[in-house]
């Protein structure tokens, strides 16, 4: 009878006890979403691999700033990432350094072929139905959408962008996010993102 | 809902995302960290959204050497705790007790060695010395004087082996005294042992108390940030008010200017008439209007003590005329907070065939025929001039 993987919970607790391979459990769980999110705000491999350790250890050194109370485990491991990410593309924006790297690269893992594989098992009906959900967004809306998620854009910034009024864009992200909240609905508290 | 959710119900959405600018974003987590209910709802299903997000990104696996990195990372976090300088003292009561271990281990081997060796020595004495006292082994004068020389080399060889058996015995002696002396220092490295791992200890409390001590004070800025940013909404509200008001005050001053800018025209128009309209219902209160107009200049009406009507309703001036339709739509009345209410109906040919005014309550926008309560009416009071 094979054993059956401890939980989110059990793995937290054993952490909360420095018991490191708690954390690696939990890393061989989510790595992968994490590291994708990364990847695609930062553009870069080498600096995406080095936020996803440092998302972990965050986890690592201070377990007790995850509260199960406001939502799940993975939904406050990408909060974290995200905002490392961002935080990183900003200084490096400040830099001037661009990354133009999404291609495999040989010894490296799959690359962006892979997208459904690696999504195989893993809440796949989520990710169809937002992508479902995003695809029938109108295009202003969808772009609006993904500027401000992946690119950390303000509002006033993506009206800048796109040369529409703050009040457009107000409206844009409402509406986006209101559709998107929408296609979830279905999936109530089991929805593991 | 108070004001302040009502003000933020629509931006939680940009909140979720972080596309807000610093200063609403701080005053949004104020609100939260206050404790709304309602807000926290609103918020919680805007992250799960944005959340769900994530899963757009296409999904890459990092390579192999990240856990690798990861795991070599921990374990350097669990390794004791050690200051660069104490390294070779942390270490040296270690070292030392191993290699006190194996000298005393090989110290007893010799040392065993040795007694077997003693051992030995002091079973042939004996037997020599059994033969030696023996009558039937005792040499007769003849033999002791024949075998003189061979009884020489089994005393020297009797000799010999007390010297070894001597010889043994004194660096048992001294084996034994070593030993002790490593015993003593093996006590004295497990003490110095003993005494790092307390140190080590305490340097483990101490880093956790510090840690916990940065998560307070990190937790005390966070809510002294709140707090500044709720500090700060609340100014902000008092400026928002205070500036509606200046607005409203604006907006009264302008209406008046208007007012008193048609009135003029009005009065350069001539052929004046006049129309004083009373309450004629208990719902009109104290209300009375008067109002001048000329089919040159048009209609302006002014009313006074206008009782507040709930906001689904509006104040409604008709004219009624000879003619078809008889009653007529001039207007809505547009209210100031104090009760007062103007009204201007631009020149038109209805105004010639006027015989009376009257105002209404419609439902808000106003309607198309006068369906509300008759509040105010009147009819005009002189002929035109």
């Amino acid at each position: 009878m094979p054993l059956r993987e401890p939980d989110d919970t059990t793995l937290l607790e054993r952490l909360e006890k420095r018991d490191a391979d708690a954390l690696m459990g939990l890393y061989r769980r989510y790595s992968t979403r994490v590291y994708s999110l990364i990847l695609r705000i930062v553009e870069d491999r080498s600096a995406a691999e080095e936020l996803l350790q440092d998302c972990f250890y965050k986890l690592w050194e201070r377990p007790h700033l995850y509260d199960a109370a406001k939502g799940t485990l993975i939904s406050w491991l990408l909060t974290v990432a995200r905002n490392l990410a961002l935080d990183y593309k900003r200084k490096e924006s400040r830099r001037g350094v661009h990354h133009v790297v999404l291609d495999n690269e040989p010894g490296e893992g799959p690359g962006i072929e892979d997208f459904a594989k690696a999504t195989a098992g893993v809440e796949p009906e989520v990710a169809h139905a937002i992508r479902q959900a995003m695809d029938a967004l109108p295009p202003a809306q969808r772009g609006v959408l993904e500027m401000a998620y992946f690119e950390g854009l303000t509002h006033q910034e993506l009206a800048e962008r796109t040369g529409e009024s703050l009040g457009t864009i107000k409206t844009r992200i409402r509406l986006g996010v209101s559709k998107l909240r929408e296609a979830l609905r279905g999936f109530g508290s089991a929805l593991m993102l | 809902m108070n004001l302040t959710c009502h003000r933020m119900q629509e931006d939680w959405e940009l909140y979720a995302l972080g596309c807000l600018d610093e200063e609403q974003q701080q005053a949004m987590t104020a609100h939260l960290v206050s404790g709304c209910h309602e807000c926290g709802q609103r918020y919680g299903e805007a992250q799960a959204a944005v959340s769900a997000m994530a899963s757009l990104a296409p999904q890459v696996k990092p390579s192999a050497r990240v856990e690798g990195k990861l795991r070599e990372r921990l374990r350097m976090d669990l390794a004791p705790v050690r200051e660069p300088g104490r390294r070779f003292w942390t270490l040296a009561p270690w070292a030392l007790a191993a290699a006190c271990l194996l000298a005393v281990i090989w110290m007893g081997m010799q040392w065993k060695l040795a007694e077997q060796r003693a051992e030995l020595a002091r079973a042939a004495i004996q037997r020599l010395n059994e033969q030696a006292a023996s009558p039937s082994t005792a040499a007769t004068p003849a033999q002791v004087e024949h075998s003189s020389t061979p009884a020489q080399p089994e005393q020297a060889f009797a000799l010999k082996l007390k010297e070894l058996a001597d010889e043994s015995e004194r660096r048992q002696k001294e084996l034994a005294a070593r030993v002790d002396d490593l015993m003593r220092q093996v006590q004295d490295a497990q003490s110095a042992k003993a005494q790092t791992e307390h140190e080590l200890a305490d340097l483990h409390t101490q880093l956790a108390a510090a840690r916990q001590s940065s998560d307070a004070l990190e937790k005390q800025l966070r809510e002294a940030k709140a707090l500044d940013a709720g500090r700060d909404s609340q100014q902000v509200l008092i400026l928002k008010a205070e500036l509606a008001k200046s607005q409203a005050e604006a907006r009264s001053l302008s209406a008046a200017a208007a007012s008193g800018e048609r009135l003029r025209q009005l009065l350069q128009a001539g052929n004046l008439q006049q129309v004083d309209l009373r309450a004629v219902d208990p719902g009109a209160g104290k209300a009375m209007a008067r109002a001048i107009y000329s089919p040159q200049g048009g209609l302006l009406l002014v009313a006074n003590s206008l009782p507040d009507l709930p906001s689904r309703k509006c104040y409604q001036l008709w004219i009624v005329r000879q003619g078809d339709p008889a009653i007529l739509s001039a207007g809505l009345v547009q209210l100031e907070n104090d009760g007062r209410g103007f009204l201007y109906a631009p020149p038109s040919a209805e105004l010639r065939q006027l015989t009376a005014l009257a105002i209404t309550d419609e439902p808000a926008g106003g309607s198309i025929s006068a369906h509300g309560h008759k509040l105010l009416f009147g009819t005009p009071a002189t002929t035109p001039r």
